[in-house]
């Protein structure tokens, strides 16, 4: 069956924002894939609420400064959802690169790649970005606004 | 009829959902360069027609129509045919590429059947062609990507008709500065930096309060065709009209002059000035 790249990259969006919240319901931790090593990060409201900013924030980060100067900047925050974000991008690149590569960052730097290469991934994570920004704010947005009612009706006891 | 972009320019195509512009520019579909829309550029000339240039109202329709009648003139899109970009030397280069190059050819010849078929150098993509001075180095730098300096040339009289599209006299700054800095790169590369590397700006809206109106859609990205940027739309008249002076004569007003195409004239965008160029026994240009 022929499936767009646009449904595939809404469905693994739409996958990486269901964990988010399953996550949360459940009051679980997630465990991020490149930093196998490290502590798993909490997934609580303050998570969530920078998770859906960073994720809104990304595509023009990427614009501006270039994909490897923001990938850095993710990689380097592991312990935020700065972390996650990466986790999430970088998963979708392995899965959509026919050469089989570890980590996105490693491989724009790796001298065998291309610009043009780093440019056609650029626009890849960009299009992947713009189905997390509408999932981000549809599905967790509501679980931040809750959580404030929820404060504020046990203020009133 | 040529576009020197004075100042940035916002060609807008309505509000984008995907991706990082709020407000993106107008581009060709299947090759993602910028384009003004003919529609854009004809509704403008006939603005400056009736209040610029106080053309008569009679002429003004006879070239550009009315409710219940068709203009007699045709207006293209406006293509791009030089786009600037960062260099570490010189500041700015201009890049322009063969697919461009060779819809200039077309589109010359189409004014003008004498104009030969251009000899128009293919490129690898990690090539690039280069005037001048620089012409003794081995590699240029243009944004951060360095491209090697081939050894190809592009023909003088292809420089000529690209530097004619320049509005300012050949002693101009930056007339002397095209002729220098004009690097011929792939159709893959151009297309990168066209998409890649326009001004993206963020504008917000101040509510009363003096604080970001975020409810009114506070903060939004918008996409410009950045100050130099080259342009030109062919404009054709038809034969029946090519002995009525009028047409000549209303037309002509625009050369060399400054007018304003697409969005943000109030906060100074959008100023280009505008060079016309004849073809005697055809259409203007």
């Amino acid at each position: 069956m022929l499936r767009s790249i646009e449904q595939k990259r809404a469905k693994f969006a739409w996958e990486k924002i269901t964990q988010v919240k399953i996550k949360f319901e459940k009051g679980k931790s997630i465990q991020l894939k490149f930093n196998s090593e490290g502590k798993p990060i909490e997934i609580n409201k303050t998570f969530i609420e920078n998770y859906i900013s960073y994720v809104k924030k990304s595509p023009t980060l990427i614009m501006t400064n270039g994909l490897g100067t923001t990938l850095a900047f993710y990689k380097s925050k592991s312990k935020d959802a700065y972390g996650y974000l990466y986790d999430n991008i970088n998963e979708w690149f392995i899965k959509t690169r026919k050469i089989e590569a570890k980590d996105i960052l490693e491989w724009i730097i790796d001298e065998k790649t291309s610009s043009i290469q780093v440019y056609q991934v650029t626009s890849e994570i960009i299009s992947l970005l713009a189905w997390m920004k509408r999932f981000v704010e549809s599905e967790l947005g509501e679980l931040v606004k809750n959580k404030n009612e929820e404060d504020k009706d046990d203020r009133g006891d | 009829m040529y576009f020197y972009a004075e100042t940035p320019v916002h060609a807008g195509s309505g509000t984008a959902l995907s991706g990082v512009v709020d407000l993106p520019i107008q581009r060709e579909r299947h090759t993602e360069f910028p384009i003004i829309q003919g529609s854009s550029i004809k509704g403008v000339l006939k603005k400056y027609s009736k209040e610029a240039f106080n053309c008569q109202k009679n002429k003004i329709e006879a070239i550009f129509g009315k409710e219940d009648s068709v203009g007699g003139v045709s207006v293209t899109d406006a293509k791009i045919l030089a786009f600037p970009v960062r260099s570490l030397h010189n500041v700015f280069k201009w890049i322009t590429c063969p697919l461009i190059l060779h819809r200039y050819n077309r589109d010359l010849q189409l004014l003008d059947e004498s104009i030969s078929n251009w000899e128009i150098p293919s490129l690898a993509d990690e090539e690039a062609i280069v005037l001048s001075s620089i012409k003794d180095e081995d590699t240029i730098i243009i944004e951060d990507i360095e491209f090697k300096v081939s050894k190809k040339e592009i023909s003088e009289n292809i420089l000529s008709k690209l530097s004619e599209a320049l509005p300012y006299s050949p002693e101009d700054h930056i007339s002397k500065k095209f002729k220098e800095d004009l690097i011929i790169v792939s159709d893959t590369i151009f297309k990168e930096f066209v998409t890649l590397n326009t001004e993206v700006v963020a504008r917000i809206k101040i509510g009363d309060n003096g604080v970001v109106d975020s409810k009114a859609g506070g903060l939004w990205y918008e996409e410009f065709l950045p100050s130099d940027t080259l342009l030109y739309s062919l404009l054709l008249i038809p034969n029946i009209h090519k002995k009525e002076n009028c047409w000549i004569e209303c037309l002509t007003k625009f050369n060399l002059k400054p007018i304003q195409i697409g969005a943000d004239e109030t906060i100074g965008k959008g100023f280009v000035r505008t060079k016309l160029i004849f073809k005697e026994n055809k259409t203007g240009e």
